[in-house]
């Protein structure tokens, strides 16, 4: 079995694939696929994911374990995500930067932390308990985020920096957040790329956003329902001349299209890896 | 950040945006439209969620009302879990309540019955009964075989033919349905990765109900008379309701 991501693009596996993907083995170097979609107890999404690890190199990317509340992480959370990775061993496991529960309710996004010292601290705690719980280190997702706190006390990146600094954590770095969140907060994409700790950067995420009026302007929505953006594709290029090849994946969350489609959008972010770095590649 | 955390609950689930807006920076589009993306999303997850797993019902009230249904139970049931599994457990007692669906009487014993093949999707799994060592067990013992019934299993009565009903609204079977025709009484199961239900006899309830209560088949047949004691364990063992013993 295959144990490690290669710095190749990989395709995020979703459910209407599954069969896809069993049937016909396609040519991806890894996979990556929701945490949650597995907390089955048993059944065929079990089946499938061993079936795939069997093949392919996995990555488990959790989007529910809210590393940002104020109370700690859940128990079960904690414990269904630990029998996951030691059924699987997954090369990566990854969470967000968000929070989305707050006195036992849960609100199923991921909503944005306040780049606040008191929220480094929670979110530094948190890291720690569910890399202390799981056993390893995790990668963290810079968010895509449609607003600003007003009190916020530093830029999206220096926080970032001190969260990875702190906790020891990697980071996945989303080019698509970068850009959604530069548009919806009008800030500099190339100066967080040139800011952002490049050493912990041990995955890039690429999918495509959309466009929502509001009167005269425009907010971009991380809907993960289009193909990568060009924007999106320039920022990736100047990414990897900055901080070398990662392992990058196309993510496509609503309205799924072929196979295929996929394949396509991680050739061509085969290409532009191979246009950087042809002797490696 | 707690305020801000409880301002962003009161903003998604009780349309409150007031208090969450005034940590936000302001800016050419207002806070309550960058509110309402998160909003929108947390609402459209939820709702995904229960019509991804209420296709019957779903179909049977059509996309609109299911929306507006959907609608009024989040905003009552707000979730409790980062795992969206767990998500709608008791949607089918809310529409027992919810007024304008009364005319469906029919409707909650459909939205349970999808719970709980639901349920049995994401269950634990279970290896098949040893029919050779079954079929070794002396006459004179089988009345003290105690059966254990697969992990994934439930039952589910109801007024209604809901096994037609359900059938029936994803197109699996044609023609008119009579809703007052008859009740059902239906195992939901798991067999090897496929969720099934089996629409059971009167007295093929009863027994499952008692083998289920850990009875031997002895106890289980004392109050079914109408069965016949070879053929409910054929049908049982054969169809992987019966996993050991």
């Amino acid at each position: 079995m295959k144990n490690k991501i290669p710095q190749k693009a990989g395709i995020g596996l979703r459910a209407q694939h599954y069969q896809y993907v069993m049937n016909n083995s396609p040519d991806v170097p890894w996979f990556e696929v929701h945490t949650e979609n597995f907390f089955a107890q048993g059944g065929i999404t079990h089946h499938i994911l061993q079936k795939v690890r069997n093949d392919y190199p996995i990555s488990f990317h959790g989007v529910g374990m809210s590393l940002g509340s104020l109370e700690g992480l859940s128990k079960t959370h904690l414990q269904k995500t630990k029998e996951l990775v030691d059924k699987f061993q997954p090369a990566l496991v990854s969470e967000h930067i968000s929070w989305s529960e707050i006195d036992g309710v849960y609100m199923n996004d991921l909503l944005p932390v306040p780049y606040t010292k008191e929220a480094t601290d929670v979110l530094v705690r948190n890291i720690n308990q569910m890399q202390d719980f799981i056993g390893r280190q995790i990668l963290v997702e810079n968010p895509s985020s449609y607003l600003e706190f007003l009190n916020q006390e530093m830029p999206e990146y220096e926080f970032i920096n001190t969260v990875i600094e702190k906790s020891g954590c990697g980071l996945l770095l989303d080019i698509n957040n970068i850009y959604v969140s530069s548009h919806n907060q009008n800030f500099d994409a190339e100066q967080y790329l040139k800011n952002i700790n490049h050493s912990a950067i041990g995955e890039i995420h690429l999918a495509g956003y959309s466009v929502r009026n509001i009167g005269d302007q425009q907010i971009l929505i991380d809907t993960h329902g289009d193909k990568v953006h060009h924007q999106v594709w320039d920022l990736y290029k100047k990414a990897i001349e900055l901080f070398g090849k990662r392992p990058t994946l196309i993510e496509w969350d609503t309205d799924i299209p072929e196979f295929e489609i996929l394949q396509e959008e991680a050739k061509k972010a085969e290409e532009i890896l191979h246009e950087k770095y042809p002797s490696s590649v | 950040m707690k305020n801000t955390h409880q301002a962003f609950e009161k903003a998604i689930y009780k349309s409150d945006s007031a208090l969450l807006g005034n940590n936000i920076k302001p800016s050419l589009i207002s806070s309550e439209e960058r509110i309402r993306i998160y909003k929108d999303n947390v609402i459209l997850t939820l709702t995904d969620t229960l019509k991804n797993r209420h296709m019957a019902v779903l179909n049977l009230v059509g996309e609109d009302f299911f929306k507006y249904m959907a609608n009024e139970f989040i905003k009552q049931n707000p979730s409790k879990s980062g795992n969206l599994d767990e998500y709608g457990a008791n949607f089918y007692e809310f529409i027992a309540s919810f007024q304008p669906a009364a005319n469906l009487p029919y409707l909650p014993d459909v939205a349970h019955l999808e719970w709980l093949m639901h349920l049995a999707y994401f269950a634990s799994d279970c290896g098949a009964i040893d029919k050779t060592k079954l079929s070794q067990v002396p006459p004179e013992k089988i009345d003290q075989i105690k059966f254990e019934i697969h992990p994934s299993a439930n039952f589910i009565s109801s007024k209604y033919p809901i096994d037609n009903i359900y059938n029936f609204s994803l197109g699996k079977l044609d023609g008119e349905i009579n809703i007052n025709e008859r009740g059902a009484k239906i195992l939901v199961y798991r067999y090897e990765y496929e969720v099934k239900f089996l629409s059971l006899t009167d007295d093929e309830y009863s027994f499952l109900i008692a083998i289920n209560n850990n009875n031997n088949l002895y106890q289980a047949f004392e109050n079914t008379a109408n069965i016949d004691i070879g053929s409910a364990i054929n049908k049982f063992v054969n169809n992987g309701v019966f996993v050991e013993f």
